[in-house]
């Protein structure tokens, strides 16, 4: 740091060194905030799984990455599944349900 | 390891031995606590390590402040400030702050992840602190000769306070093998489990100790070789702070929490979003002039001390010392 403020001078070693540290904190939030928004978004997707298992259709199911839920063939439909309509409760204002 | 190698050297000051061997010996010292698999149960190794920096700076510091005779010609702009020494400077202190890389395991190594933005009201201030404290130190005892001085452990005179300077040398060199220990764990573990299929993956496992001493091994090798590429410390950091901090540090956590918000259908506002962007473009300009800025002044530096990549010239570190403490007095 000593070698910094040399090659810097005292005005922009001690900027940078002052602004440095509110960004640093900031990016560690928003890395805090991934990890929330990957481990939510993770628990969804294993509640989906754990359904899947059960329903011998619902293996062609795949979450998007925006989250959408969307039939992996054309032609197969999930509405006569009573499984896959408790995930679409469950899943309102997780995933988009319109379509299905 | 670079640092690890020049702190044994300080330790045996009056040894005649080259950076690489004094790297053999820290890959020597490092290689059987680099087994140890999980950081769990190692809270007093995060104590230890505080510890040892604590009294590492503050011996150094307390030392600086009572021999100062007189204050050192300082300036509000740094003389014949060019490109090179700007991006040189910033980078040193982007890489003092680089913890990005580290955050996510130290998340996953928590009981309550939620728990971690609490951390920041002590790190935060307490970096800040001990940044201001060190710069202003410094550049008030040596001036503009501080670029000379790769520590600030050097300005603790061998000739009248050899055993103080010894003593300041042992507690930098546990802070880093801690610090060393803590991100090669990490590092490692990242590899291993990359590597081995599911089944392999019993911790006391024969298959996993061995991939985990061939891994770990190969880590230290890797070191090996960036720190004798790179043989001035102050140099392989400015590096790192331009060529890592700008991608590990903003950009990729930057990157990651736009995908996440995104696929959870969080929206970023245009303040926050603006500031991103701000921080992504200093990010690339310091990662393109920044590196650009740094492989110069290496390559002048090389020059100027007629320094090669893996110079092995057996001396001991009292005459480096006494050549930076020669360059201050002249």
């Amino acid at each position: 740091m000593g070698i910094a403020f040399a090659q810097l001078g005292w005005v922009i070693a001690l900027f940078f060194v002052i602004i440095m540290c509110p960004i640093n904190i900031y990016i560690g939030m928003l890395l805090a905030e991934c990890r929330f928004l990957v481990s939510k978004l993770k628990k969804l997707f294993q509640t989906w799984s754990l359904i899947e298992f059960n329903d011998a259709d619902s293996s062609r199911l795949y979450i998007s990455r925006y989250g959408k839920v969307r039939n992996w063939k054309k032609g197969i439909h999930c509405s006569g599944s009573i499984h896959l309509l408790l995930v679409r409760i469950s899943c309102i204002g997780w995933v988009h349900a319109s379509d299905f | 390891m670079l640092a690890i190698s020049e702190s044994i050297s300080m330790i045996f000051y009056n040894t005649p031995l080259c950076t690489p061997l004094w790297a053999l010996v820290s890959i020597g010292l490092l290689i059987v606590p680099c087994q140890v698999q999980t950081l769990t149960e190692a809270t007093y190794l995060v104590w230890l390590n505080f510890f040892c920096i604590i009294m590492a700076v503050f011996m150094s510091l307390i030392y600086m402040v009572s021999h100062m005779d007189s204050i050192a010609v300082t300036f509000a702009f740094a003389e014949n400030l060019g490109w090179v020494s700007f991006f040189n400077g910033i980078s040193k202190i982007t890489f003092s702050y680089l913890g990005c890389y580290i955050y996510l395991e130290i998340m996953t190594e928590m009981k309550q992840p939620s728990e971690f933005p609490k951390a920041f009201s002590i790190a935060g201030p307490f970096q800040l602190g001990m940044y201001l404290l060190v710069g202003t130190v410094v550049y008030l005892t040596d001036g503009a000769n501080a670029v000379s001085k790769e520590m600030i452990l050097w300005d603790i005179s061998l000739d009248t306070d050899s055993i103080t300077f010894v003593i300041a040398s042992v507690f930098l060199l546990l802070h880093l093998i801690v610090a060393y220990l803590i991100k090669s764990t990490i590092l490692t573990r990242a590899i291993v489990v990359g590597l081995l299929p599911s089944k392999y993956k019993n911790a006391s496992g024969f298959r996993m100790r061995m991939s985990w001493f061939c891994v770990s091994g190969f880590i230290l090798v890797v070191a090996f070789i960036v720190s004798n590429a790179v043989p001035i410390f102050s140099k392989l950091t400015s590096l790192m702070g331009a060529l890592n901090a700008p991608l590990l540090g903003y950009v990729f956590p930057i990157c990651f929490t736009i995908g996440a918000r995104r696929s959870a259908k969080v929206v970023t506002g245009y303040f926050e979003g603006a500031l991103l962007i701000g921080i992504v473009s200093f990010a690339i300009i310091l990662l393109i002039a920044g590196t650009s800025a740094n492989i110069i002044s290496l390559l002048e530096n090389l020059k100027t001390f007629n320094q090669t990549p893996f110079q092995c010239v057996h001396e001991p570190f009292r005459i480096e010392w006494e050549k930076s403490n020669y360059n201050v007095s002249s």
